[in-house]
């Protein structure tokens, strides 16, 4: 039995395209992050992003190696966030903070910090009125 | 008040009637070609209209370049972006900084393609100005700020003035953006995106009059003007974030990046078809369908970021400022308008069969389009997860940058692959016999290349296929360059841009993956070896008469030293900045970005370590006896250090006071005849670690990094660059030919 070689080529191209949507797909599942609220975060305690605003008022700490600091989420919610690496450029002009890590207990471990400035594209008075 | 409205708002619906008086008198003339006096009579009527509309976008945009000039804060514009410190240069780039004055620069440049093409476009004229007219209309709105019974509000007026008293002082512009390369790179970027309304109207034109051939003649210089000038924007974006901004990186996978990148992979999937359609007339529908699809992008990707709808997922992105509706109708009518005409005409587009063969030149081109979108729409599906969240109406959620790493990466091996075999057959009458002695030097060449990136570490085995792949399309188009070269120096354009798209993807894979950073505190004066190099922390030096701290780090590296200095600074609105400094080397960057700086070193108990030229060790804690923590005495705590300097040793005790309501105090301590005090700054009760600090003897954080082959994609985009300036260059040219053939 021959095969035509137009099918067989045929046939790799639509194999590999269905493997590739597949890998696709279980990346997207591998890679997708939600957001949520810290109490959310803390019930599921799964990597998420938590969007919030620093508060100010309470124990900033900056060392050489940790940066900690207390964040208050949209509900209103304040958890100590402890990120083990340096403050973050801009931090203290931030309109607001986007926190990734996982919440364990009281503490939020992030593993990145987002820091929202007013920037080129958002202007002071959009800022204002996001918070 | 009288004059302002009539230079603002008044002009900008002058403007938008004419815009849709010309769309409709182009639309008449296109419809009404065969009767040359009624053709002639719709397209005067169109051409004076759009000269009207051009008139009046010329003046609202030197309005409003005047008022930022002259800092009319009490326009809500003004105010928002500027400032009265920003020179020149930078007060002129807060004009696009905003969506409404990015939508003026956007129809500003329509407007300018508009006058191109009255000028070129000949038999193409009206049905191609009718469709960029359309656009134009489209643009114009977004800036109209006219209330409409029933509708809503429609556009947000630039010339909006703030109530009540003027503010004497704006907000300023954004100290990030205050660079050179931050100035260019929207506009550039912004040219490219609106270029793209021209392919997009040909190929509409050739759909409306059914004369599926003749159009890509004129579109293609368009289409290679449009991918060379939004692929030089997105890189020059690239090339900020990297060199000024310190994010270590050129790429981030942002929503905002992503979407400048997915128009562009459209435009190039264009090229390739319409390059197959003028050798044999195949793939037509195909050019129509990616002509049709890139400008929708483009209306998409403006939709994601102006429209709000991305929220927080993206770093940056506009302010919504609810023309939602709009940007939605927009998007609509060209993304509907154009499928559904291709859809009407699907069956009378004639199907060429001349190529049908697996070794045919066309095959790879093909299949490289197809790869190239296939990136394009990953890329898009993965932007809009915020969107179709919303849409499901669940939480949002955003996908991790790997995600876009992992997914595309068996897409580029391809693209190497195809970029490689295709342009082979392309250029050399290829056979089956002739095959095997083609692709043979080209192949072992990347062997070799790629067994000498094995043996430097690469082990990774999807890199070393992506190399592989690299290398071989980057020689095999190098050796067809320099043959080509040699014949007709106007055809290597093609060539070329595939040696340094090869080059660009081994640039990546370097800096990519095989980056190593390392965050390092260098304490003043002293040595500390990282990355085979001794880095040493000399002094801080005033920058721009004190406004800004330059660094400067002594980098020995083997025979080579220099001084490497990154640059710090406060500003008012944004806060600490940072721009790094960057070593080129042949094969690598070395990479320095500031983290801070901090007077002091970390001591865990009988620890040793050096501040300046003292060493110092914490031999225990000196606290009271009986601690009552309800009295209001004074808490003294003290830490013994016993610091060396110059063989000499002293025991000193500098105190940390706490006492109620009132700050933490602390009494240095120094040497006996030294000036320089040491202070205990912070105690760690949970760790018994103590922070001690001293003053002069400072210790600077850096993140420093080496990033393998980086200059290699730098030296890819500027080949890239050159060979489309190449191509653009050979496709005007034969335009002209054709044309005085024609006459």
């Amino acid at each position: 039995m021959t095969l035509k070689p137009k099918f067989i080529v045929g046939f790799v191209v639509i194999a590999s395209v269905l493997a590739w949507l597949g890998f696709t797909a279980q990346e997207w599942g591998n890679n997708v992050i939600g957001y949520a609220d810290f109490h959310t975060a803390g019930a599921t305690k799964k990597l998420c992003y938590v969007k919030g605003y620093w508060v100010k008022e309470k124990e900033t700490g900056t060392n050489l190696n940790t940066f900690s600091f207390y964040m208050r989420d949209d509900k209103g919610e304040e958890v100590r966030v402890l990120y083990r690496n340096g403050k973050p450029n801009n931090f203290e002009q931030a309109t607001s903070v986007v926190v990734q890590g996982t919440l364990e207990g009281d503490t939020f471990y992030a593993k990145d910090i987002l820091v929202k400035c007013p920037s080129k594209y958002q202007s002071e008075k959009a800022d204002t009125k996001k918070v | 008040m009288f004059i302002e409205f009539f230079t603002g708002k008044f002009i900008t619906i002058i403007g938008f009637t004419a815009a849709m008086l010309s769309a409709f008198a182009f639309y008449k003339a296109a419809q009404s070609e065969k009767i040359t006096a009624v053709y002639d009579e719709w397209l005067l009527l169109g051409r004076r209209t759009f000269f009207v509309m051009q008139a009046a976008i010329v003046t609202i945009g030197v309005h409003l370049l005047y008022l930022i000039l002259t800092h009319q804060f009490q326009y809500n514009y003004v105010k928002h972006y500027s400032d009265t410190t920003l020179n020149m240069f930078y007060l002129v780039s807060t004009f696009y900084a905003g969506q409404e004055g990015s939508f003026m620069l956007w129809m500003f440049y329509g407007s300018l393609f508009g006058l191109f093409l009255m000028r070129t476009a000949r038999e193409y004229e009206a049905p191609v100005m009718s469709v960029l007219m359309l656009s134009q209309v489209f643009l114009i709105s977004m800036i109209l700020g006219i209330d409409v019974p029933f509708i809503g509000l429609i556009g947000s007026d630039p010339f909006a003035i703030a109530v009540g008293p003027a503010p004497m002082e704006g907000d300023g512009l954004n100290a990030l953006l205050q660079n050179p390369w931050m100035v260019i790179h929207p506009p550039t970027l912004f040219v490219g995106f609106s270029s793209l309304i021209v392919p997009f109207s040909y190929a509409v034109a050739a759909m409306w009059k059914k004369k599926y051939d003749d159009w890509v003649k004129p579109a293609m210089p368009w289409i290679l003007f449009s991918a060379a000038t939004l692929g030089i924007g997105i890189m020059m974006g690239g090339y900020w974030a990297y060199k000024v901004l310190g994010w270590g990186g050129y790429w981030g996978w942002d929503p905002v990046e992503n979407s400048s990148l997915v128009p562009w992979l459209l435009i190039v999937s264009l090229i390739h078809c319409v390059v197959v359609q003028k050798k044999n007339g195949g793939l037509k529908k195909t050019s129509l369908f990616f002509a049709v699809l890139s400008y929708s992008m483009v209306l998409y990707s403006a939709f994601l970021t102006r429209s709000g709808v991305l929220g927080d997922t993206s770093v940056h992105s506009f302010t919504d400022l609810g023309l939602y509706n709009q940007l939605v109708a927009y998007l609509l009518t060209f993304l509907l308008g154009g499928s559904v005409l291709l859809a009407v005409r699907f069956k009378s587009i004639p199907v060429s069969r001349a190529n049908e063969s697996m070794y045919s030149k066309e095959f790879f081109l093909l299949c490289g389009s197809v790869v190239l979108m296939m990136i394009a729409l990953v890329i898009a599906a993965g932007t809009s997860t915020p969107l179709i969240d919303k849409l499901l109406g669940r939480a949002t959620t955003k996908l991790e940058p790997e995600f876009y790493n992992k997914v595309t990466l068996p897409l580029a091996v391809l693209i190497g692959l195809f970029s490689a075999i295709g342009q082979l057959i392309w250029w050399k009458k290829i056979d089956k016999e002739t095959l095997i002695k083609t692709f043979s030097l080209p192949v072992s060449a990347a062997l070799v290349g790629t067994s000498v990136l094995v043996v430097a570490g690469m082990r990774d085995g999807s890199m070393i296929v992506l190399a592989l792949t690299a290398l071989f399309s980057a020689i095999a188009n190098a050796q067809i360059f320099w043959k080509v070269i040699q014949g007709n120096p106007k055809f290597a354009g093609g060539s070329l841009t595939h040696v340094g798209l090869g080059l660009m993807l081994l640039g990546m894979i370097g800096s990519g993956k095989y980056s190593e950073t390392q965050q390092i505190d260098l304490p003043i004066g002293q040595s500390v070896e990282a990355f085979g190099k001794q880095l040493k922390f000399t002094g801080i030096e005033p920058i721009d008469g004190g406004a800004k701290s330059g660094f400067k780090i002594e980098v020995t590296d083997g025979g080579k030293s220099f001084i490497a200095m990154p640059v710090m600074y406060e500003n008012a609105r944004m806060g600490t900045i940072s721009n790094p400094a960057v070593e080129h080397y042949l094969t690598k960057d070395f990479y320095v970005a500031p983290q801070g700086l901090s007077g002091g070193i970390t001591l865990a108990k009988d620890e040793v370590k050096l501040l300046g030229d003292y060493a110092v060790k914490f031999t225990g804690f000196n606290v009271p006896k009986d601690i009552d923590a309800n009295s209001d005495k004074a808490l003294r705590i003290g830490a013994f250090l016993e610091i060396t300097k110059g063989g000499k040793m002293e025991k000193i005790e500098p105190v940390f006071v706490i006492e109620k309501n009132r700050e933490p105090q602390m009494i240095p301590a120094s040497m006996t005849g030294d000036g320089i005090k040491f202070m205990l700054s912070e105690i760690d009760a949970t760790n018994k670690r103590i922070f001690i600090t001293a003053d002069g003897l400072q210790t600077l954080t850096i993140e420093a990094s080496i990033k393998p082959f980086i200059g290699v994609l730098w030296l890819g985009t500027y080949i890239v660059a050159a060979g489309f300036a190449l191509s653009i260059y050979r496709r005007w040219k034969e335009r002209k030919i054709v044309k005085a053939i024609a006459a």
